[in-house]
């Protein structure tokens, strides 16, 4: 028997075809289908906010009727919040967490495939919602009752929505448990906690956020459909139910939720950051115990979305959210540090990075004047708030993630992306999204309510609109030379080698792709940047037992 | 106290303290309630891993562990591929989906899920 027949016994090759896909319990290929499937996702809930961006070019235009439209306002917000944004994180996460501690796997391989399996089918049935008599669902992302309830929802699409995203929160709390124990017990040896990359610890607090924040989701949801399909009255006031519960209990993960939406995209940007700055990240030990502090400050701001209901202590909510801006600054002050003086390197992925911290800047700023009762009172349910939203998620999340894909692509295919490619889709997005959404805050000022059909022929909005239609069109480009990159670039496949951006962590002493069993070997682990010990032995001894 | 531990029993008792503040402050018994479940959930991880962690014994603590000491360390038997996870997924899909159209296919559904998870079970012994 030669050796060859004895190391295809040990492991056996990989397979390719679709039903090694489905049957897959590999975090790596887990994490590929959670992100491939997010892209596809975004790429529908993109074309909708095209329909709405196309819609709102010119006042009194009935492209959309008013129904309709309330459908697209709907699902591009559950699919961009439900099942693009935090499922991306998840996924990544999934890709690296096992990577970047030296372990073989998740700690629960079979239900972390498990938790992919409910988010893709919580997924498709929300989008099924459309092919029901009524269409798909019309509430809002946050299906505030009576909208959602069955007197003014009666169509089916309401109850797919709430079926859909019941799985893919089960999902999310699933997948967190994962991330926590995997993280908690596979750590390699000399990996200690204090040694964990950024990212990992990014993840740790999301999880804990997810498993603090989407049990209210689901008893939310599970609420919503007693009432609608077994004749229940919990949120109907004429029969002694509480409106102003759904909005408790929906907020209580709904602002929890937006630093899952963040939390992760704050981990890649520091890795990006701390790599293509050359030098280790900034007060390390500060970006993490800031990380909890953001996570465990959001789970006490939720009634700040509540401020106009009058039926909320606005005091206490509103200090909370400002307290919030804290551990914030902290970060953006570690980012700026890291970068001071280091021997900073633009490829795309840095771009995209450096785009972050601008837009996320001005979505944190407008958030603290939003925490604000008496500016909230005025900017509730404008466009102000949908310009500040979209900085902080679309401007901020949206960005890294770009970034995530230059930055682990190469690891991930084992070939890199086009650079020069990469670097005018950058510029197409950022313009494109700051001409689009900037008007935005002036609309809300000038009065114009979210989520309304059209708009008097009067002012400024006419003008203001027609710009973020024309910078909604500037970033779509931006998106198909994505695409056209992702083409041109799988036709090149320039070999990108184990470590193309020279980065410090523990993915990238693997081969590119990383075999299934994810190392051959593993080198020392003394400090969190364990490669860039392997290069600087001399430098690493003197420094020895950072991080124990 | 490793810092694992650490994370959940800072987590409780500021999540406690968030709770007692809030109720002190607001008087309102939803968001309470609320805090006080999250409160317990944390706390009884914290609890959990007070008494498992006595045991642990981590060569991923130890800052000077080498791979070699870890070496040959029984993991457990690790599968790349189970049909289970999506067929789990299929029932489940089909149980949620005939809550809504149909309750005798959510019936179907639900013995199916269970099917699977006892055939699981049974085949990891």
């Amino acid at each position: 028997m030669s050796a060859a027949d004895v190391a295809d016994r040990v492991t056996p090759p990989e397979r390719h075809d679709i039903l090694s896909w489905i049957t897959t319990t590999d975090h790596k290929r887990i994490g590929i289908l959670y992100m491939g499937t997010t892209m596809l996702f975004m790429t529908v809930a993109g074309l909708l906010a095209m329909a709405i961006r196309t819609q709102l070019a010119r006042p009194g235009q009935s492209l959309i009727g008013p129904h309709a439209y309330n459908q697209i306002f709907t699902l591009h917000g559950t699919a961009m919040i439900f099942l693009v944004i935090a499922p991306f994180g998840l996924g990544l996460a999934n890709y690296l967490i096992p990577l970047q501690i030296g372990a073989p796997d998740m700690a629960f391989p079979r239900l972390n495939a498990t938790s992919y399996w409910l988010f893709l089918f919580g997924g498709l049935i929300v989008f099924a919602g459309a092919a029901t008599n009524e269409g798909a669902a019309a509430a809002g992302w946050t299906s505030y009752v009576p909208l959602s309830e069955i007197t003014v929802s009666t169509g089916l699409g309401q109850d797919f929505w709430i079926v859909g995203l019941a799985l893919v929160s089960v999902a999310s709390i699933l997948t967190s448990l994962n991330f926590v124990t995997t993280a908690f017990i596979f750590r390699a040896p000399g990996m200690t906690m204090w040694r964990l990359p950024i990212f990992t610890w990014e993840m740790i607090a999301t999880a804990l956020l997810i498993f603090m924040a989407f049990p209210s989701l689901t008893a939310t949801l599970l609420l919503l459909f007693i009432d609608r399909r077994l004749g229940g009255h919990v949120f109907d006031p004429a029969f002694g139910g509480s409106a102003v519960l759904y909005q408790h209990l929906f907020w209580f993960f709904g602002h929890p939720e937006v630093y899952v939406l963040i939390l992760p995209f704050f981990g890649i940007v520091s890795e990006i950051i701390s790599t293509f700055s050359g030098r280790p990240m900034f007060g390390y030990t500060g970006m993490v115990l800031a990380a909890f502090a953001i996570a465990g400050l959001s789970m006490g701001v939720w009634a700040h979305h509540m401020f106009t209901t009058g039926a909320v202590n606005n005091p206490f909510f509103s200090f909370v959210s400002f307290l919030i801006a804290v551990p914030t600054g902290i970060k953006f002050f570690n980012w700026i540090c890291t970068m001071w003086g280091g021997a900073i390197r633009y490829p795309t992925a840095m771009l995209f990075a450096v785009g972050f911290l601008v837009n996320f800047l001005v979505g944190g700023v407008t958030g603290v004047m939003v925490a604000s009762p008496p500016v909230d009172f005025q900017a509730q349910d404008s466009y102000f708030v949908v310009a500040h939203f979209h900085y902080t998620i679309g401007g901020g999340s949206l960005f890294a993630l770009l970034a995530a894909l230059y930055y682990w692509w190469p690891k991930v295919y084992g070939w890199m992306l086009d650079e020069r490619l990469g670097k005018i889709g950058f510029w197409f997005t950022f313009v494109g999204f700051n001409v689009t959404f900037m008007p935005m805050f002036f609309m809300g000022l000038f009065g114009m309510p979210r989520r309304a059909f059209t708009y008097p022929d009067a002012g400024a909005l006419p003008g203001l609109n027609l710009t973020a239609t024309i910078g909604s069109y500037v970033m779509f480009i931006g998106a198909l030379i994505f695409v056209a990159n992702v083409i041109v670039s799988a036709r090149k496949r320039v070999p990108a080698g184990d470590n193309p951006w020279n980065a410090n962590t523990l993915e990238w002493a693997t081969t590119s792709p990383p075999p299934e069993h994810n190392f051959e070997s593993l080198p020392p682990i003394r400090s969190p940047r364990p490669l860039w010990d392997l290069r600087h032995p001399r430098a690493a001894t003197s420094g020895a037992s950072e991080g124990s | 106290m490793t810092t694992a531990r650490g994370v959940f029993i800072v987590a409780a008792l500021f999540t406690g303290v968030l709770a007692i503040s809030y109720w002190f402050i607001a008087r309102e018994p939803a968001g309470t309630m609320l805090l006080g479940f999250m409160t317990a959930a944390l706390a009884t991880v914290a609890i959990y891993m007070f008494f498992a962690e006595r045991e642990a014994d981590l060569y991923a603590d130890n800052p000077n562990a080498t791979m070699r000491e870890a070496a040959g360390e029984h993991v457990g038997t690790y599968v790349t591929h189970s049909p289970a996870p999506f067929w789990i997924g299929i029932a489940l899909t089909g149980m949620v989906l005939g809550l809504v159209t149909a309750p005798a296919a959510a019936g179907l559904g639900l013995i199916a899920l269970l099917f699977l998870i006892a055939v699981m079970i049974v085949r990891s012994r």
